[in-house]
């Protein structure tokens, strides 16, 4: 497998919508796009991280925090956003049950230059250990475009196992919308291993969309085998192409064979 | 509606060298050499010369900056050898996950995940047991010819 089959991937997304239909539920649900490696060994081999930008939001009521200096606190309150200053995070005192309270609050957290340099002294890895570490902003662009670029953003981290699993869409958005998030994200990924499509597992089970519905999982369609159906069927309509000129030319010889006949 | 493909370069360091010639000669002792392909830190340098018609050659001995072995190699003193860019970057110790790998934070606000433990008992026993008492700490992260490893540790208390 060299690349994504779009087709694979556009029936793999209506298969999804359909489903969700099907079976309605009350809420929006996330799409997540789960990955397996092989040929990689994560004791050994270099591990990688990354981030990148979808083009479309997957989780637009994502709950962010910023923890600010008092530049950025002002900024959050006039946009509404939560905040927490280093006063605050003090009052935690690297309380570890806390920590992980504040992290569980929160999908991401944003935080100023000042501030990120003083986490790992007020929070210890607490926040790290959740996969939530702050992402640095800055004074020269503003708090709500950070907002939405870290709602938007995506992370790729190979860590002691080798399956990962990134949010790129939910029911909402349209087939499209979803369908170049997940070719972006896949794109990416690709770009980080070092054998690009190689590692990434050509197995059934390798690259699937499922969506998430707090706990329970709806297996929707694996994109290999729908591309080995397809192969099966160009395989079905070769072989019926080539049986119907066997037929004509039997029909040419049995013509043949009257008209000899007549003439005798 | 064709297809919006999306390419990312792999990632590569801009394509720069990992080493750069330097006359054997003129490579002293406390220097930096690549011997059997390794970056080596200079500790012995002698020079001799051979015969009526022979020509200078430098005996070169060399710690590994990585392993600590001791690598030795001879090169006539007026050719070129191989010397590696050794960088040395501090980065704040965030954590320390259960399966040797560290992470910490970079300059940039990021965190940098892909550093193992180091392998030196001295310095392993250090770090942990600062971790453990949850201190500052600094590591020292020293990088040649594509390998990174932890070298130092520094515990910067409480401002």
């Amino acid at each position: 497998m060299s690349k994504l089959q779009s087709d694979a991937l556009r029936e793999a997304i209506s298969g999804i919508m359909a489903d969700s239909k099907e079976k309605n539920r009350k809420f929006v649900e996330t799409i997540e796009l789960q990955i397996g490696l092989k040929n990689y060994d994560p004791q050994k081999d270099k591990r990688f991280s990354g981030s990148v930008k979808l083009p479309h939001i997957p989780r637009p009521k994502m709950k962010i925090c910023m923890l600010g200096d008092a530049q950025h606190v002002e900024e959050a309150e006039k946009i509404g956003l939560d905040w927490m200053d280093v006063e605050a995070l003090k009052k935690l005192n690297k309380n570890k049950k806390l920590v992980k309270k504040l992290a569980k609050k929160y999908h991401a957290f944003l935080a100023s230059e000042a501030v990120i340099k003083q986490i790992p002294r007020l929070l210890g890895p607490g926040l790290n250990k959740a996969g939530k570490f702050p992402t640095l902003v800055t004074h020269q662009e503003t708090l709500e475009s950070k907002v939405n670029e870290s709602k938007a953003m995506v992370k790729f981290q190979l860590k002691k196992v080798l399956c990962m699993g990134v949010a790129v869409g939910n029911v909402s958005m349209e087939e499209k919308q979803i369908f170049q998030n997940v070719q972006l994200s896949v794109n990416f990924l690709v770009s980080l291993l070092k054998k690009n499509w190689q590692n990434v597992s050509s197995s059934p089970h390798s690259i699937f969309l499922k969506l998430i519905a707090s706990g329970a999982f709806f297996f929707i369609v694996l994109f290999l085998k729908l591309y080995v159906l397809v192969a099966v069927l160009c395989l079905s309509r070769m072989i019926y192409e080539w049986l119907l000129v066997l037929y004509k030319n039997l029909s040419y010889y049995n013509n043949s064979l009257q008209y000899q006949a007549g003439m005798d | 509606m064709s297809d919006e493909e999306h390419h990312f370069e792999s990632k590569a360091d801009a394509g720069a060298s990992k080493t750069f010639p330097q006359q054997a000669g003129t490579i002293r002792k406390n220097g930096y050499i690549v011997i059997k392909n390794r970056p080596c830190k200079v500790v012995e340098v002698s020079t001799s010369k051979t015969g009526k018609h022979g020509h200078a050659k430098c005996h070169f001995v060399g710690i590994d900056i990585f392993t600590g072995k001791k690598l030795e190699d001879i090169v006539p003193s007026s050719h070129n050898c191989d010397v590696p860019h050794v960088n040395r970057i501090d980065y704040q110790l965030i954590d320390i996950s259960e399966d040797g790998f560290v992470s910490l934070l970079t300059e940039t606000g990021g965190t940098k995940d892909d550093l193992r433990l180091p392998t030196d008992e001295n310095l392993l026993t250090q770090i942990k047991d600062g971790f453990a008492e949850g201190k500052d700490l600094v590591v020292s992260v020293m990088s040649s010819m594509g390998e990174e490893q932890i070298c130092a540790l520094k515990d910067i208390g409480p401002k």
